[in-house]
Order: structure tokens, then C-alpha cells, then sequence
């Protein structure tokens, strides 16, 4: 079914009361100089984050409050959104990371089960016995119309790792099944500013793997093999360019809306070596891009925007949490910090 | 067939699971030593563990001192070098030659 502006008038509402909780830079900044991480938590206990029975109330358990909050955030944006499928495009990311996670499990022989999430779109013991007993016409019934990407890809990384024993094959073909996957709901549900943030993301995850395949002096074979097609940039960009380097890519995409982005990505990385700023610096971008959407008054953006935004926070405070408990200094966490969506 | 482990904090050791090593992320020293006591049983030969933690349960390693296995040795941790192994290193070299030949 097409989606319609005016469906999301009540969700809309619901989101702009709750966005007023999301953790601005203040708060943030309250966090970093906090002296202990018990104290960082509090700001996030503050802010809605829940204690769920699981957690011990010690600051390194903080994840499991993260990814507690994470499950309330898709639960809530399901069902305001009246069980609109929309969401599912999202919920699809952890599918993708369960499905390389049983697969790495069965070929290696060990147990990973800790590393599940089971915030997808199939329950993680439904998709478990789908694999393992290679069922997957079952898929088809999870995911109705759309499994063909999903069980098309399961099938290729079982018949390559079978062949080539290398699991970083696993990765590369999931992650790719995986956006043309969400790529095709969006343009099959007819969602063309979800299509358009998937693009995005797309983009961005090129030009990241372009920068390290490139600093890393890795194989032409491998960059072909791990860029992802459907972004606004053509691979071909990126493939072309790989041997005449950073510079000539900029010039060909000086009429793209990336041209500033990749600038600064190349400058920064040159200048620091260090890959921490490069992935801000695109984490950012995109962040920037649903920021625009905030301030319209019907239709899907404001739900997106709240999603990506508190997945960013969630980002956020991981980042805050891991350098409090390491003893960080707060110059260090300050610099890796995302934008905050509000 | 002999394992390798390591122990230590969360966020330093996590990397060592890349390698195929066994990782047992723990926060308290009295974690550390249960686990410690566990390995020891289970067939690991050489166990890493971040010197923060070490210092922290001197008594539970050097129980195992002269034992041939595991071999427990301190690694730098989050925070650096605290220069534990390095102590180590010098008293098990003086057991064996008689003197410091490191300075």
C-alpha cells in the first residue's frame, strides 16, 4: 500500500512530545565531564533511559540498558505508526546481523549466542532453526513478498564459504544483500524519502570503505567486491579512481551533493591518520540530513528523523560510557562524539 | 589440544577474540580469580591477563608459579604499562642464571 502524508498525523504528535527527552549537546557535555561513569549514567537515567530487572545498576552493565532502551524505541515507533511496515526497513539491520551471527557460529562450531539481537524483524529462534535446518521457504512466510534477497544471500554465503573458507565473505555478501534488500521495500512501499536515506547511507559507507581499502594499500579485487551499488555515486566512480587516488575522486565528484564531505573526509584523514574523525565526520552527514526533516509538520520524515536520532544518541552514549570507564581523557571522547539530533 | 585466554577488562581484551583467543571479560578481582581457577583446569596453557587486574590477585597466580601450566602472563592494560610483567620477567630470569642481565 502507498503511504498517504496525513497517516502519521497521530504518530507525529507522540514523537514531538518524546523528542524533548533526547539528549542534547549540554547534556552531553555533562556526561564527558562528569568524574565518575556511575555519574555519566545518572544523566542518562535522567533523561528516560530505564533500569530494566537485568541491570545491576553497575555502570559497566551499561549495555544492557542501551540495548533495552533500543528495543523500546522500535516497539514504540511500530505501534504509534499503527504497525506501519516503514519501520520494518530498519528492523531488517538486525536480521542481517543475526543471520551472520549463526552462520559465523555454525561454520566455526562455537557459541554466540550472547551476540543475537533481538530486536529483528524475525524472532532470533525462528531464524535459527531456519538456517540451521536450511528451511527457507519459511522466510517467505516471515517476510511475505520480500525474502528473495534474504534467502538468495544465506544460500551464496553458504556455497562461497563452502568453497573459499573465508569468512570474511560472510560479511561482504550480507551486507551488500542488505541494502538492496531495504533499497527495494522503499521503493516498492513507495517511501521515496526513506530511499533517499538509505542512498545516503550508501554513500557514506563507500567512501569509508574507499578511504581504508585505499590507506590499507588493499587488492582493486577487495574494494570491487565490498562497494555497494544503488548509492547516488556510481561504484564505478570509486573503482575507477582507486589507483589514481584521493584527489581524482574529488574531481569527479565535484557536482555531487558530497563534493564538501569527501573533501573533508580525505583532508582529515591525511592530516590525522586517523579513521575516528572520518566516521564522525560521516555519521554526521547523515544526521545533518534527517535534521532538515524536523520541522515538517506531517508525513514520515519526523518519524524517521526520531529514529536515526536516537539511534545516534544510543551511539552517543556508548561512546561516552566506553571512554568513562577507560579513563579517557574527555578531549579524546569530546573529538569522537556524533552531532546530536537536537 | 592446549587453549590460549585472556582476561581483563571488557574493552581491552575484546580484540584478542579477532586472534581466536578465548576472551573472559571480568570487573571485579574476585571474578578474576574464579576464573582464573577455572582455566587452570580446563587445559589453557598460557593465559594472558591485563596487569591491572593481576596486581589485584597476586596470590591466586602465583599459586601457579610452579606449575608448568598455564603460564599467567601480565599484559599492559586501558591504561598502560604498569611494568608488572616486566618485574616477572626479571625475577624468573634471576632464578634461572643467577643474575639481571636485563639492568
Amino acid at each position: 500500500m502507498l503511504y498517504k502524508d496525513s497517516n502519521f498525523a497521530y504518530a507525529i504528535g507522540r514523537v514531538r512530545a518524546i523528542e524533548k527527552r533526547l539528549l542534547d549537546k549540554g547534556k552531553f557535555d555533562r556526561m564527558i565531564e562528569s568524574r565518575t561513569p556511575e555519574e555519566a549514567l545518572k544523566v542518562a537515567t535522567e533523561a528516560g533511559y530505564t533500569e530494566s530487572s537485568s541491570f545491576s545498576g553497575n555502570a559497566v552493565d551499561y549495555e544492557i540498558m542501551l540495548k533495552e532502551e533500543e528495543r523500546k524505541l522500535y516497539t514504540l515507533l511500530k505501534e504509534i505508526s499503527s504497525g506501519s511496515e516503514v519501520f520494518d526497513i530498519f528492523l531488517l539491520k538486525n536480521d542481517y546481523h543475526n543471520i551472520k551471527v549463526i552462520l559465523k557460529s555454525e561454520f566455526l562450531g562455537i557459541e554466540i549466542d550472547d551476540s543475537l539481537l533481538n530486536t529483528g524483524l524475525i524472532p532470533v529462534s525462528e531464524l535459527k532453526t531456519i538456517i540451521l535446518d536450511r528451511d527457507f521457504n519459511k522466510l517467505s512466510q516471515l517476510l511475505k513478498d520480500s525474502s528473495e534477497h534474504m534467502k538468495n544471500s544465506i544460500e551464496e554465503v553458504i556455497d562461497t564459504f563452502n568453497r573459499t573458507n573465508d569468512p570474511r565473505h560472510i560479511d561482504l555478501i550480507l551486507d551488500k544483500a542488505y541494502f538492496n534488500h531495504i533499497l527495494n521495500l522503499s521503493e516498492k512501499y513507495g517511501y521515496s524519502y526513506v530511499k533517499d536515506l538509505i542512498k545516503i547511507i550508501i554513500d557514506t559507507t563507500n567512501i569509508k570503505t574507499f578511504v581504508r581499502i585505499k590507506s590499507l594499500n588493499m587488492t582493486f579485487d577487495l574494494l570491487k567486491r565490498s562497494l555497494i551499488s544503488g548509492g547516488d555515486i556510481d561504484i564505478s566512480v570509486f573503482l575507477e579512481n582507486y589507483e589514481k587516488g584521493s584527489e581524482t575522486l574529488l574531481q569527479k565528484t565535484k557536482h555531487t551533493r558530497y563534493y564538501n564531505l569527501i573533501s573533508e573526509c580525505i583532508g582529515s584523514y591525511m592530516e590525522k591518520e586517523s579513521f575516528a574523525r572520518l566516521e564522525k565526520l560521516l555519521d554526521d552527514y547523515i544526521i545533518n540530513f534527517v535534521k532538515k526533516s524536523k520541522y515538517k509538520t506531517l508525513g514520515i520524515e519526523p518519524l524517521i528523523g526520531y529514529l536515526v536520532g536516537k539511534e545516534n544518541e544510543i551511539k552517543n552514549l556508548r561512546i561516552v560510557m566506553v571512554g568513562k570507564i577507560n579513563n579517557i581523557s574527555n578531549n579524546i571522547i569530546r573529538e569522537r562524539l556524533r552531532e546530536t539530533y537536537v | 589440544m592446549y587453549k590460549v585466554g585472556v582476561i581483563g577488562d571488557k574493552d581491552s581484551i575484546l580484540g584478542f577474540k579477532i586472534l581466536g583467543l578465548s576472551v573472559f571479560p571480568v570487573t571485579t578481582p574476585e571474578e578474576a580469580a574464579k576464573i582464573l581457577n577455572k582455566m587452570a583446569r580446563e587445559e589453557y596453557a598460557v593465559i594472558y591477563i591485563t596487569e591491572n587486574i593481576a596486581a589485584e590477585i597476586r596470590e591466586t597466580i602465583s599459586a601457579y608459579k610452579s606449575s608448568r601450566f598455564p603460564a599467567i602472563i601480565p599484559i599492559p592494560g586501558n591504561e598502560g604499562s604498569l611494568g608488572i610483567g616486566m618485574e616477572e620477567i626479571k625475577d624468573s630470569m634471576i632464578k634461572a642464571i643467577g643474575t639481571d642481565i636485563l639492568g
